[in-house]
């Protein structure tokens, strides 16, 4: 502390323990001389434990399951290990992960299939993906849950999310974009291929088969959006999409 | 895309759950209620995994995400104030929590100080949850602010003078 303090200052510093060892002994010399002084600095300390007290709630409370799922950190709710981030990559590179062979193959295939997004869970799937904030979760059906994970505009202006799908068997993420009324998938992770072989969601023409790494740098993905200009998107139900 | 020395996304939200507790803490007190204060934190744990670029690997994760929570608090603040919305000081009736446990319940010296908390400015209730609640020093609150220590100091000292002749006022009627 520098320069002359206010006796406000003073007691607030003291209480703070930022004095130094010399001005911490002058004070508790006043302090035994001044009764007053004493007793006002008591009553200050008693109302600083009041206040903790009174705010340890979120302390006590800890970190359990429902509160990170609240919060959006629950372990369940993470992406894979196999997805952690490389070296200095572009955000969306956080979520990829390289894909094998046979993953290719997988996806090849789904190609094949039509993206029925009116069936269930298919119709949970975009009304999911219209409706959930960023980091939130929905519940496609009973067994799985969609959260979606950021939102971002394609280069030919279409708004596009990633997302993340838990079930029983695996988790994985995928990334859609707005066309039209509906979202079609452009890419799906190991998890998340394992997940739309047991469902109606399957990846649309004009994927890639190089994982979400491959439909980011196709889609020439812009950055994620923010939280408000996202929520007036959902608000506006997504018009001006560039559809 | 500037991505530079971007932090590997679990390890950051690691990093977030270890702060947790004190982050809703610091959220609590800011929006003088549990619930709200629950909002701001998801809000700001939101915006920081959106914007983990711009943290800077060895400074302060706790200092960056009250930074967060405390901008959006204000741009909220800013929107009631153009929408006209009164906050009521006995919202932080709410600050028992959402849990079904009402921690204040019986224990009316709790409840006198959080809506003593409450009751301060927005700046002085800031540095009152970063200096007494969560321990930091006045420089760590100064630079977390973004403010002076001078005006830390005086900010606290005022504050402490309201908490006292709230909790006195109270007391005493």
């Amino acid at each position: 502390m520098s320069g002359p303090m206010s006796r406000d200052d003073r007691i607030a510093a003291f209480l703070d323990g930022a004095l130094s060892d010399a001005d911490h002994a002058t004070f508790e010399a006043e302090l035994e001389r001044d009764p007053v002084l004493a007793a006002e600095v008591e009553r200050l300390m008693a109302n600083d434990a009041l206040m903790r007290e009174a705010f340890a709630s979120p302390i006590d409370q800890g970190t359990g399951d429902d509160l990170l799922r609240r919060m959006g950190l629950a372990p369940a709710d993470q992406p894979p290990a196999i997805l952690a981030a490389n070296d200095n990559p572009p955000f969306w590179k956080r979520w990829s992960a390289p894909l094998g062979g046979a993953i290719a193959a997988a996806l090849a295939l789904t190609l094949m299939l039509s993206y029925q997004t009116r069936t269930t869970p298919g119709g949970r799937f975009d009304a999911a993906l219209d409706t959930t904030p960023s980091g939130q979760i929905a519940a496609l059906d009973g067994k799985r849950a969609l959260r979606p994970l950021l939102t971002f505009r394609a280069g030919d202006g279409r708004y596009c999310r990633e997302f993340s799908i838990s079930g029983p068997s695996a988790d994985g993420t995928g990334i859609a974009c707005r066309a039209g009324r509906n979202w079609q998938v452009e890419a799906l992770d190991k998890g998340a291929t394992e997940l739309a072989k047991d469902s109606e969601i399957a990846l649309a023409s004009g994927q890639d088969g190089n994982g979400l790494d491959g439909a980011y740098a196709r889609l020439k993905a812009g950055d994620p959006l923010g939280q408000r200009d996202e929520t007036a998107l959902i608000a506006r139900e997504w018009s001006g999409s560039g559809e | 895309m500037e991505h530079g020395s971007e932090p590997d996304e679990a390890d950051l939200r690691n990093a977030i759950v270890a702060i947790l507790p004190r982050l809703r803490r610091f959220c609590m007190a800011l929006a003088r209620n549990m619930d709200a204060g629950d909002d701001l934190c998801q809000a700001a744990i939101e915006r920081a995994l959106s914007r983990s670029g711009q943290f800077t690997p060895g400074t302060r994760l706790d200092s960056w995400m009250y930074r967060i929570a405390q901008n959006i608090h204000i741009d909220e603040g800013r929107r009631k104030q153009v929408r006209g919305i009164q906050v009521d000081a006995d919202e932080v009736a709410g600050l028992a929590g959402d849990d079904g446990v009402q921690i204040v319940e019986g224990r009316s010296d709790l409840a006198r100080a959080q809506q003593a908390m409450a009751s301060l400015p927005e700046e002085q209730r800031a540095v009152l949850a970063l200096v007494v609640l969560d321990g930091m020093s006045y420089k760590e609150a100064s630079d977390t602010l973004g403010i002076p220590m001078g005006t830390v100091m005086s900010r606290l000292a005022r504050a402490r003078r309201a908490i006292d002749l709230h909790l006195n006022t109270e007391q005493s009627t």
